[in-house]
């Protein structure tokens, strides 16, 4: 097939990706509040970006995809991986959203699906716009742009915590955005005359100089003015920080993924927190290009980004040992989750790299799981015990779901033992690796930070096992308030999706497959992006 | 000459910040916002105007403080008394501009009863003090390295060094806003103070792009644009869309009454 044929195939893929959540966000208008039609279009839609999305990644990427339209994609491995990610959950997120709004319909006076559905589409939309486009300042309104989609999500419910949940959400990651944007200025205030001209003499048609694909260029980096390319690394990291949950910006986290929709609380965790990291990893590359070409390590990156892991680390493991609602628990494992993937970059070799991508997958997966069965469990026990609604909402009364609903509480204990990374999921894969990686690191260079880091890495992992394990205890053991309703044809029907995602979880603790996507290459390949940027002239 | 009156207006916007900071009523905080405002937008104006290239359609950034400064007031005063109503009444209230005096009104009462307490007192001014300090500490050291390799960049670093201690400066003040002011109103505008110094930046960012980079492509410029105004719909969804609703359903304008999820 020649190279032509081959990229409009990929634009068109591309063009499914993008277009079949807007086209499903679209179904209220054919179906109006009709819930199954809703969750059926959703399902679809999310199914054909799936698949769109790993033909893409297929096709290989020798050479990143560039076009066009509206404003300049540029679609890299680095690109594909992330889209990956987000089209995975969201797909897995769609087809719990049947259940989810079904009980809604039942218990919520302010219950309106075509909104849910409106929005949660958006949402997909957005995320997947983030990897895709090339401009930095694109970047940042993308991410934008999935802030205030998620907050009209998060605020669904329409009580008093939903809205203080969604309230202190978009003030907190708001105020962090600002950092961001200015993050992003202080590029543009990097750039210097002797970067004007190679700019201009660049073949390229048009050149706009706050794109990634020229920033992240050697050529380009030494250019750039070293004292703005760091002040704006840091800005960024605060500002895109505090969207990735990273501690102390994290204070939102436990309010909006504890209050949001099930589904939605499996993306919020699973994917938009990567999203954020996606952008960080963006300015990261361009960052240590400058370093180096000014004769400096990438300990300046490296150091802040170890600081803000092992500080999440750190405070995840406080949060995880109190006793809290069991959403919230979850939630602080998305601190800890984000400070071991920051860690892993903060060590920065290519291994640590691939690690930590890796891990930002196994994360997304588990995480999704424990959020959509948590949500199915809930609603079970709220269909059948209607009286304590507001404290089921919170999971304090839930109790014997090893015993009511043994194969959703297997499913629920499998999952939380992957979060704490025990073997053999996918999670100790990728811990052991980023561990492994740190300590190689540490061979070769002799930084306390990097010490520091490791140890605070050992002792917090191994307290957050016993933590989890106490709270998922509550939940499992004892007497149950009603007789067992699994297994039936029914709750099968439920279950299947998070039997599938367990599969896969176990799957990534043995091998990183390379069926139906070559994940190795695929990973690899971001890793290199990530140290080198762009190669090709 | 010209970089001197800018930074002048600056300044003043800096010292309104610290009045937002300091003043005891919601009232005299949005006045000082509003004023705030037409500075930026006098800033905006001067400094896209003194710019070398002029696109026409790049005034309209001038278009956001103005709009923000002429309707804040009746946002947050129906973001205010939309506590009891329903929420097709307070759609209504908004988009009918012959209630907007009576909505004012009742706001304005809403407001001496609620008035926002600030923590710490007499030391918070030593604290913004000190956060001023330390953004133009921050600005001084980035002039330094600019001032090193002037020849190279062709900087204007008094100017430069200006806009970045006041634009930090305005960052610093807007969260310290945020957090020693004791109602949801102060914090929408503490943050819209904030958002100030990212929009200081960005017109500096804009203009000097304007003369440096417009020969290569101008649609950067528009992209800032866009970020803006982006940046205003979330602050207008913030006013229009949660606030009525979470002041609904808690009664209060208070942080104190918004802490129903700890832990």
């Amino acid at each position: 097939m020649s190279l032509l044929l081959q990229e409009k195939i990929r634009i068109i893929l591309v063009a499914v990706v993008v277009l079949a959540p807007i086209i499903v966000a679209l179904a209220p208008l054919a179906f109006g509040r009709k819930l199954k039609p809703l969750c059926i279009a959703t399902v679809i839609g999310s199914f054909l970006t799936l698949l769109a999305s790993f033909l893409l990644a297929l096709g290989g990427a020798e050479k990143p995809l560039q076009f066009y339209f509206l404003f300049n994609f540029y679609i890299d491995d680095l690109s594909i991986f992330f889209i990956l990610l987000v089209n995975l959950v969201a797909l897995f997120a769609s087809l719990y959203t049947h259940n989810f709004l079904s009980y809604d319909s039942r218990h919520n006076p302010h219950h309106n699906p075509a909104y849910f559905h409106i929005f949660f589409n958006f949402f997909h939309l957005t995320m997947l716009i983030v990897p895709m486009v090339d401009n930095l300042i694109l970047l940042w309104i993308a991410v934008e742009l999935t802030t205030v989609v998620s907050t009209l999500l998060v605020r669904y419910r329409g009580d008093r915590p939903a809205l203080e949940a969604a309230w202190k959400f978009i003030i907190i990651t708001t105020t962090g955005i600002i950092f961001a944007l200015l993050g992003t200025l202080f590029l543009t205030s990097a750039i210097t005359e002797q970067t004007q001209e190679i700019l201009i003499s660049l073949p390229i048609k048009a050149v706009d100089p706050m794109r990634w694909s020229i920033l992240a260029r050697e050529a380009i980096a030494k250019t750039l003015d070293p004292q703005f390319i760091r002040l704006s690394f840091l800005f960024v990291l605060i500002g895109y920080g505090t969207k990735a949950g990273l501690a102390p910006m994290h204070t939102w986290l436990p309010d909006g993924h504890g209050e949001a929709p099930s589904p939605v609380s499996a993306l919020l965790s699973g994917v938009m927190l990567k999203s954020a990291l996606y952008a960080i990893l963006r300015f990261y590359t361009i960052t240590n290009l400058s370093e180096t070409a000014n004769g400096r390590s990438n300990a300046y990156t490296s150091n802040l980004l170890l600081i803000a892991g092992v500080l999440s680390l750190f405070l995840a493991t406080l949060f995880i040992l109190k006793p809290n609602r069991f959403k919230r628990v979850l939630a602080y494992h998305s601190l800890e989750h984000m400070g071991i993937i920051t860690l892993g970059i903060g060590v920065g070799t290519p291994i640590a790299l691939f690690t930590a991508l890796l891990h930002a997958l196994n994360h997304a997966l588990t995480k999704a799981l424990m959020f959509l069965a948590f949500g199915y469990i809930q609603n079970e026990y709220g269909d059948r015990l209607p009286q304590r609604e507001e404290t089921l909402q919170s999971g304090e009364r839930i109790q014997g779901v090893l015993s009511a609903m043994p194969i959703t509480g297997i499913i629920l204990l499998s999952g939380g033992l992957a979060l704490v990374g025990s073997p053999p999921f996918n999670i100790f894969m990728s811990e052991f690796m980023i561990l492994w990686a740190a300590t190689q690191k540490l061979k070769d260079t002799n930084q306390i930070m990097m010490y520091a880091a490791v140890i605070i890495f050992l002792l917090t992992i191994t307290i957050i096992f016993g933590g989890l394990v106490n709270h998922i205890s509550r939940l499992l053991l004892d007497r149950p308030p009603f007789p067992p309703i699994e297994p039936r044809l029914s709750s099968l029907v439920n279950i299947a999706p998070f039997a599938l995602l367990l599969a896969l979880i176990l799957l990534f603790g043995f091998v990183i497959p390379q069926f139906p996507v070559n994940f190795p290459q695929l990973l690899t390949r971001s890793a290199e992006i990530i140290v080198n940027g762009v190669v090709s002239p | 000459m010209f970089d001197s009156f800018i930074l002048i207006i600056e300044l003043l916007m800096l010292l309104l910040a610290l009045g937002i900071a300091t003043v005891k009523t919601v009232r005299q905080m949005i006045r000082l916002y509003q004023f705030q405002c037409y500075l930026l937008a006098a800033i905006a104006l001067l400094t896209i105007y003194a710019s070398k290239i002029q696109p026409a359609w790049l005034f309209v950034i001038v278009l956001i403080p103005i709009f923000l400064a002429a309707f804040i007031e009746i946002l947050l005063a129906h973001a205010t008394v939309s506590g009891g109503e329903t929420g097709s009444s307070v759609t209504r209230s908004l988009f009918y501009p012959k209630a907007w005096p009576q909505t004012r009104e009742q706001a304005a009462r809403i407001w001496l009863q609620d008035r926002p307490e600030v923590r710490g007192g007499a030391w918070i001014i030593f604290v913004n003090f000190l956060l001023i300090g330390g953004a133009f500490v921050i600005a001084g050291v980035l002039q330094a390295g600019a001032a090193n390799e002037a020849s190279r960049m062709q900087l204007n670093s008094l100017s430069k060094s200006g806009y970045l201690a006041v634009s930090l400066s305005l960052l610093l003040l807007g969260i310290a806003v945020m957090i020693n002011k004791e109602d949801i109103i102060s914090q929408i505008i503490g943050l819209l103070v904030s958002e100030h110094g990212m929009f200081l930046v960005a017109i500096r960012a804009i203009t000097t792009a304007s003369d440096r980079l417009a020969n290569l492509y101008p649609t950067v410029l528009a992209f800032f644009v866009i970020s803006l105004f982006a940046y205003t719909l979330i602050t207008l969804i913030l006013l229009i869309v949660l606030l009525p609703n979470l002041h609904r359903t808690s009664g209060h304008i208070e942080v104190d009454s918004q802490k129903e999820l700890r832990g």
